[in-house]
């Protein structure tokens, strides 16, 4: 995907201390506060720049993925999602719409279960909680291809993938899932109050095709959202699909199933 | 070996229409189109009687010579008069269509016929593109993501929002839901090679129209390789082949009658004027047309010529040796069969129907 250099100036990075342990955070936009926790093994995406065109976005990197020196402090996801509880809550934004993909959209959903005062919306992206598919994984950029994307001949779309990071990732999604951690959330969607928005790639590999159905049918008020021609790394193969369907939820949550679209074509 | 009829329900006095597509509404007599209706469905019927075990409908616009515009409402008109056999839609134009309406209709009738419903998805041929003018060079994506729409729409339990690259819907939620779990077997109608691969990677059928045996040979041995590289086999009945018959007592008697064709019928093909032909295939294939480089008043200014052959023509003997020769080359297990030829007469249909269910059927089931 090509970068957008322009936006790009526009993230501050800074970091932040919490429960003990230290975060870097990415900083842009007005408005409206979303806090996107991300690994950052695709770096800062076109779903970052996008969504900082109409919010105050702050990105709070899951420590232990990005970079080298950094060690994983906790390793469950409901502990994971408890530092980053404590985390959000320093940035003293708020209530906010927290966004999280694939392994950050399941420690925002544990973060949702954990601080629920905390969330105005939860948008989860490529969630693997609940019903992951079997996930084979070695360390070679052609199965990260065949892991994300819907078309893994195409490996310019992992152009902006940090391979180590990224396999550190995967690697997480397999080791930090557990049964009792997939039945203990399941059981606990019906406590998530607040409005959801649970999107997949209509070609995912990491997460069975029937875990769109639970969110929805779990989850108080929730929707789903199937993005054609994607894989898990919806960003990497349909970014604008996913900025689309993302602002639009996080702006109108709910109402965004009601049309806005012009139907004129010559008034 | 199966047998089904396509019910093209083509207005009687067709053999009367000029070599052009559209065909006028100035052509349409309210009195012989009920007529033809009646009678079209009575051919399904008879067919049904006869032991065809499929009765079949295309989408086809602006035209009495396959007058089923929206072939769902033509499949719900027959399945009340025709309560054993399968109900084909082969198929519903996706580049066309909202594909969650085709899903709503394919559940609607998957329920009225309670589950006897095969889908059928089409892109069609290039005059259709122009009927609600979507952009020719799209058909094929939009096709391809109409399928995974359809298929999504009538399989996911819970309502969700689609985010295509042609299509984006907030809402999905299709009621009801088919009765054949977890879908109605569904064909698709295509030869070119990323629709066949595409059939073969989901696990769907294939149908092939009007092509002689030995391309319809080639484009099967694909699809088959390719399932096989997907890992499984495609049952008989998801090797659809459609073709045009006509079924003389002798093979004298067919020959006669198709003599009797060579005139203005025999040279239709699409009907648009050549300039609108060549707009067309070139937005298909994303190449530039000028329309000034279309010299006016030349011959390839008129309309395109252009026989089509029959797929399927002799008497009984003979039919059945043209049949062999597609299930044994292309392994074809099901022959949709176009009977209504232009000038072929209700009476000779019916015919034909009878002839058929006696002569041919009983012995293109031992294949």
């Amino acid at each position: 995907m090509a970068s957008r250099p322009t936006a790009a100036a526009s993230f501050q990075e800074s970091s932040i201390e919490a429960a003990g342990v230290r975060f870097r955070t990415f900083q842009a936009g007005s408005g409206d506060p979303v806090i996107v926790l991300d690994t950052l093994s695709m770096g800062l995406t076109r779903l970052h720049y996008g969504l900082a065109e109409s919010f105050r976005v702050t990105v709070l990197e899951l420590p232990g993925f990005g970079g080298p020196g950094r060690s994983l402090e906790s390793r469950t996801i409901p502990g994971l999602a408890a530092i980053t509880a404590q985390a959000a809550a320093s940035l003293d934004s708020g209530k906010f719409t927290l966004v999280g993909s694939s392994l950050a959209a399941n420690v925002a959903l544990c973060h949702t279960l954990a601080a629920p005062e905390q969330i105005e919306a939860l948008v989860l992206v490529s969630p693997t909680i609940i019903r992951p598919a079997a996930l084979v994984l070695s360390s070679s950029g052609e199965d990260l291809g065949s892991l994300l994307l819907a078309h893994p001949e195409d490996p310019s779309r992992l152009a902006t993938v940090d391979e180590p990071a990224m396999t550190r990732e995967l690697d997480a999604l397999r080791q930090l899932h557990t049964p009792e951690l997939e039945s203990g959330v399941e059981r606990r969607l019906g406590e998530i109050q607040c409005p959801t928005l649970a999107v997949f790639g209509l070609n995912d590999r990491l997460a069975a095709t029937e875990a769109a159905s639970i969110y929805r049918s779990g989850i108080p008020n929730c929707h789903t959202s199937i993005v054609y021609d994607a894989g898990h790394g919806i960003v990497l193969e349909r970014p604008e699909a996913l900025i689309d369907v993302v602002s639009d939820y996080v702006e109108r949550q709910e109402t965004f199933i009601v049309g806005k679209g012009a139907g004129v074509i010559n008034p | 070996m199966k047998a089904s009829y396509f019910g093209p329900m083509g207005y009687s006095e067709r053999s009367k229409f000029p070599d052009t597509w559209p065909i006028p509404a100035s052509y349409h007599d309210p009195k012989i189109s009920v007529q033809s209706y009646q009678e079209g469905i009575e051919e399904c019927e008879f067919a049904e009687e006869m032991g065809f075990e499929w009765v079949s409908f295309s989408e086809h616009h602006y035209s009495g010579r396959i007058a089923t515009g929206n072939p769902a409402l033509m499949a719900a008109a027959v399945a009340e008069r025709c309560k054993r056999v399968r109900i084909a839609i082969l198929g519903q134009l996706l580049p066309l269509n909202n594909p969650v309406r085709v899903a709503e209709e394919l559940g609607m009738l998957d329920n009225l016929t309670d589950g006897r419903v095969i889908i059928g998805f089409l892109r069609g041929t290039p005059n259709e593109d122009q009927t609600y003018g979507i952009n020719p060079n799209e058909g094929r994506a939009r096709l391809l993501e109409g399928m995974d729409l359809v298929i999504k729409a009538l399989t996911e339990p819970e309502p969700f929002a689609w985010e295509g690259r042609y299509y984006q819907y907030r809402t999905v939620s299709v009621w009801p839901h088919p009765v054949q779990q977890p879908m109605p077997p569904a064909i698709v109608a295509t030869r070119s090679d990323d629709a066949v691969k595409y059939a073969a990677d989901h696990g769907l059928g294939l149908g092939v129209s009007f092509i002689p045996v030995e391309q319809m040979a080639k484009v099967a041995d694909k699809y088959y390789q390719w399932c096989q590289d997907a890992g499984w086999e495609p049952e008989p009945d998801q090797r659809v082949y459609r073709g045009s018959i006509y079924l003389g007592e002798t093979d004298k008697q067919a020959q006669d009658w198709f003599d009797g064709l060579r005139g203005p019928q025999s040279r239709r093909r699409l009907g648009m004027s050549h300039a609108v032909e060549q707009a067309v295939q070139a937005a298909r294939t994303g190449e530039q047309f000028d329309l000034r480089n279309v010299i006016a008043g030349s011959p390839q200014g008129d309309v395109v010529g252009a026989a089509p052959s029959l797929s399927f023509m002799g008497g009984p003997d003979t039919v059945v040796d043209q049949m062999k020769a597609f299930h044994d080359r292309c392994g074809t297990g099901v022959v949709d069969l176009f009977f209504q030829q232009p000038s072929v007469s209700h009476k000779d249909v019916m015919r034909q129907i009878e002839l058929f269910g006696k002569e041919v059927l009983p012995r293109i089931k031992e294949f």
